[in-house]
């Protein structure tokens, strides 16, 4: 069954049929929220409320984007709330939750497991609309166009601004290389 | 394969890195970057930092994570109850005790406005006294009914002198000619107003009306008595 037509039996009453969207989708939308906040434990809490608010408001939902890209949507708005309660917030450190896995061969494994941390930190550097966009195009793998419609831009302001990012990027390992 | 210059691969390497470009495009570009040290090293170093990307992989939670997880947002789910949504305020029970809806109420509310302006209309229009001309000649009224009775009914209610007139003011309406001295009488010396009535009736009308008119008839005058318009 598409998310489509379990859309229509959540909207009739099927709760059993939003149950199949959470299985569907909560590991694409908590490894998305995730790298965005750095922290597990809000990140779970951020995850149950963007798939309640889901529910609550899935009668307002329309088919003009596919769900996931809602979902994305939805996530993303959670995400910019909870930055702006947290602004006083003590800083946790990513070490503390090392949530990252780099598979590398044995020999480059410090050195690449090092470049990956520091061009994580770089990402992390990006203006917000960069690292969305570079976030949910590596990452979670969503076409220009439903990033475009799941940060409310146009496609192709999601791709310049990707590509931009790409260059500051380039430009920053350059500089960590001397 | 025809060359490509440099700043257009530039533009074209983005979709390139990304395998959005059609397959005749992404050749050009792919034979540009056998030929060109430069945008060649440019690429490497893009596909450099994308493979750093994809290479950041997040550890996969242990355990249950994913069923306690959905465990979780489901008995949420489960525990929800929309919230009524406060009544609008042509709802609440204080203004609408019967809970009409808002177009049955603006409904009552222009019957009840309209409903006394037609009765009161209604009212005056029964009572409205018909016009009632009132003539006096020589001393006596002269009451008719006004513009809703026919002429030559109204020639019936006349008094001599008016007949008079009458007669006169139709025979000259006829083109006839008149008996004895007279002159052409001037509306302004009818007395009534039957001469703009007058002016609408035809011929055979004005034929019943000089019957009327007559000596023996209804309304007629004497013929030895001369009226001296």
């Amino acid at each position: 069954m598409t998310d489509d037509q379990l859309v229509e039996r959540v909207k009739n009453g099927d709760s059993g049929a939003f149950e199949e969207l959470v299985i569907r989708h909560q590991k694409a939308v908590y490894y998305f929220v995730l790298r965005v906040l750095k922290n597990p434990l809000d990140a779970e809490d951020t995850v149950q409320q963007i798939f309640l608010l889901a529910f609550q408001n899935i009668m307002g939902f329309r088919a003009d984007a596919s769900f996931k890209t809602w979902l994305y949507r939805i996530g993303i708005n959670q995400c910019n709330n909870y930055f702006r309660k947290s602004k006083n917030r003590e800083f946790i450190s990513i070490d503390d939750f090392p949530v990252t896995d780099v598979r590398a061969d044995q020999e480059g494994d410090l050195s690449t497991k090092e470049r990956v941390a520091h061009l994580q930190k770089a990402v992390d550097r990006l203006p917000y609309k960069q690292r969305m966009v570079v976030t949910l195009r590596i990452y979670q793998e969503l076409s220009f166009e439903e990033i475009g419609t799941a940060l409310n831009i146009r496609a192709n302001s999601a791709k310049v601004n990707f590509h931009h990012a790409l260059e500051k990027l380039k430009n920053w390992i350059k500089t960590e290389k001397r | 394969m025809k060359k490509v210059p440099c700043n257009k691969i530039k533009k074209m390497a983005g979709d390139y890195y990304q395998n959005l470009l059609e397959p005749d495009r992404a050749s050009q570009v792919e034979f540009h970057l056998t030929e060109c040290p430069s945008c060649r090293k440019e690429y490497e170093e893009t596909l450099a930092v994308l493979t750093l990307l994809k290479g950041d992989r997040l550890r996969e939670p242990a355990g249950e994570f994913w069923t306690d997880l959905s465990s979780r947002i489901m008995s949420q789910v489960r525990l929800y109850r929309p919230k009524e949504k406060e009544a609008p305020w042509y709802k609440k029970v204080w203004i609408n005790p019967f809970g009409w809806p808002g177009y049955a109420w603006a409904t009552a509310l222009i019957l009840m406005l309209l409903t006394p302006v037609a009765l009161y209309n209604i009212h005056v229009q029964g009572n409205k006294a018909p016009m009632v001309q009132e003539k006096e000649i020589k001393g006596r009224e002269i009451k008719w009914e006004g513009e809703s009775i026919p002429l030559p009914a109204i020639v019936e209610t006349l008094s001599e002198q008016d007949s008079v007139h009458l007669a006169k003011k139709v025979v000259a309406r006829m083109g006839k000619d008149l008996p004895g001295p007279t002159r052409l009488l001037m509306d302004d010396e009818m007395h009534w107003d039957i001469s703009r009535s007058l002016e609408e009736l035809n011929d055979q009308e004005l034929e019943t009306l000089m019957k009327k008119m007559e000596p023996g008839g209804s309304a007629g005058y004497r013929e030895e008595e001369e009226y001296v318009c």
